[in-house]
């Protein structure tokens, strides 16, 4: 064992003492002094690490997310619009679109567009994930296969949710009430509610429509398409299945 | 602590007017949904970048830092009814982020298929420092510090930031972490003389 090792050990059964209450060494001062910087500085860290800037709008998104969970209805004292949770980080759109193509980008752009405008409205065009682990697993907060994911869409209007794959592909919707979902309609609004079984792993999204689409899916770029020249709102946000 | 000490209490820069709840109090009522959503809008505003700070450390993930963080907070308002002001806001909201962030590492753990082992960690503490500096500046001095936490075995890395972060005691964060206070205390034991090793190669000298 070399000196620095000893000492290690040394000072490591003073701090335990110390943690623990119990009365200290005679060599207390010492090791006080040693550790004091290291604790005080760990105490003073900067609440954001250096290039871990959040996103302009993330306190939004927190609210978003809460309101969607909830159904919490925001404060009118000027809280924040929850539209904002629609918006996408650029590194999870980046990660998303590499597979799907240009097809998939092309419809990307007009959801971001969709999503921007969704944001003038308090309440229209909340997505939020909440995770089902799987039997057997803790719980978690990242979906998994095996599990399931429950996405929540709040909107104005008669509402429609459908989640896609990073193909493009639709993967299950919500319209009208069934075992996967669940419909809550107040007044204007409609709160829906998917069970998403995750069979494989790779990007899913949410896309919420203001308007229940008519037909089957012929693919997330043309299902939104066909909603913009419908003029129904389009709001989506991604979740990544391990 | 007392009931409705809170923010004189909250002596780690808390300054939250966010008032714990008075469940014994025979005529309190339930907050509205509105109630309950400004005060935890006023959390967010006031706590929320040093939670996601400390989720950004205890992930090294921003992305799903973010992810988690909203997840702290759907917590908190499902929670606000019980947080009954025992502990300030703030080392509240760091340990429901703790245990959250815990539990995502132990997902990616499994996911990963691989345990990771402490050796790795251990080696890059036992690196050669590449010069030796006598004095460095704050900057250089939190740089280090970050590169050094980030060694810190996540578990490790937990109990020390709750433990300078926040005025928790070991009992509080034992119900946060899920770990016997005991095992908490030997864990910030632990960690700081590998972290003072660490400084120091990186060239801050602590004696």
């Amino acid at each position: 064992m070399s000196e620095a090792d000893r000492e290690d050990e040394v000072d490591e059964a003073w701090l335990l003492a110390r943690e623990r209450g119990q009365h200290a060494s005679t060599a207390s001062s010492a090791i006080a002094v040693r550790y004091a910087e290291v604790e005080a500085a760990i105490a003073e860290l900067p609440a954001t690490p250096a290039g871990a800037e959040p996103p302009p709008d993330w306190q939004q998104r927190i609210l978003a997310a809460i309101d969607a969970a909830e159904g919490a209805t925001p404060a009118t004292d000027g809280q924040p619009a929850v539209g904002a949770i629609a918006k996408r980080r650029p590194a999870a759109w980046r990660r998303w679109a590499g597979p799907a193509g240009a097809a998939a980008m092309a419809a990307c752009l007009a959801l971001v567009l969709y999503s921007s405008r969704a944001q003038d409205d308090a309440r229209d065009g909340d997505i939020a994930f909440e995770v089902q682990p799987a039997s057997g697993t803790n719980r978690g907060a990242e979906p998994s296969v095996g599990g399931a994911l429950i996405v929540r869409g709040l909107v104005d209007g008669p509402g429609e949710l459908r989640v896609y794959n990073a193909a493009g592909v639709e993967q299950a919707r919500c319209a009208v009430t069934a075992p996967d979902c669940e419909i809550d309609r107040s007044g204007k609004h409609t709160g829906l509610r998917l069970t998403v079984p995750l069979r494989v792993s790779g990007p899913l999204r949410a896309v919420l429509f203001s308007s229940p689409l008519a037909g089957s899916s012929l693919g997330m770029a043309r299902d939104v398409e066909a909603a913009e020249r419908g003029g129904i709102r389009v709001t989506s946000k991604e979740k990544r299945v391990r | 602590m007392e009931e409705g000490e809170l923010a004189v209490a909250a002596a780690d820069g808390a300054t939250s007017d966010v008032e714990p709840s008075t469940p014994s109090t025979p005529a309190a009522r339930a907050p509205s949904v509105g109630e309950r959503r400004a005060r935890v809008a006023k959390l967010v505003e006031e706590h929320g970048v040093a939670v996601r700070g400390l989720c950004v450390r205890l992930l090294r993930d921003q992305s799903l830092a973010d992810d988690v963080v909203q997840q702290v907070f759907i917590n908190a308002y499902r929670d606000l009814d019980r947080f009954e002001g025992r502990s300030s806001p703030r080392t509240w909201l760091f340990g429901i982020a703790s245990h959250r962030c815990l539990d995502a590492i132990k997902s990616r753990h499994r996911r990963m298929l691989r345990i990771e082992s402490n050796e790795p960690a251990m080696l890059a503490f036992e690196a050669p420092a590449s010069e030796p500096i006598e004095r460095i500046d704050h900057a250089r001095r939190i740089a280090a510090l970050e590169a050094c936490l980030e060694l810190l075995p996540e578990e490790m890395r937990a109990a020390v930031l709750l433990r300078f972060q926040t005025e928790a005691t070991y009992e509080e964060l034992e119900l946060r972490l899920g770990a016997s206070a005991n095992t908490l205390q030997v864990r910030v034991a632990r960690a700081l003389p590998r972290l003072r090793r660490c400084l120091n190669r990186r060239g801050w000298r602590l004696e």
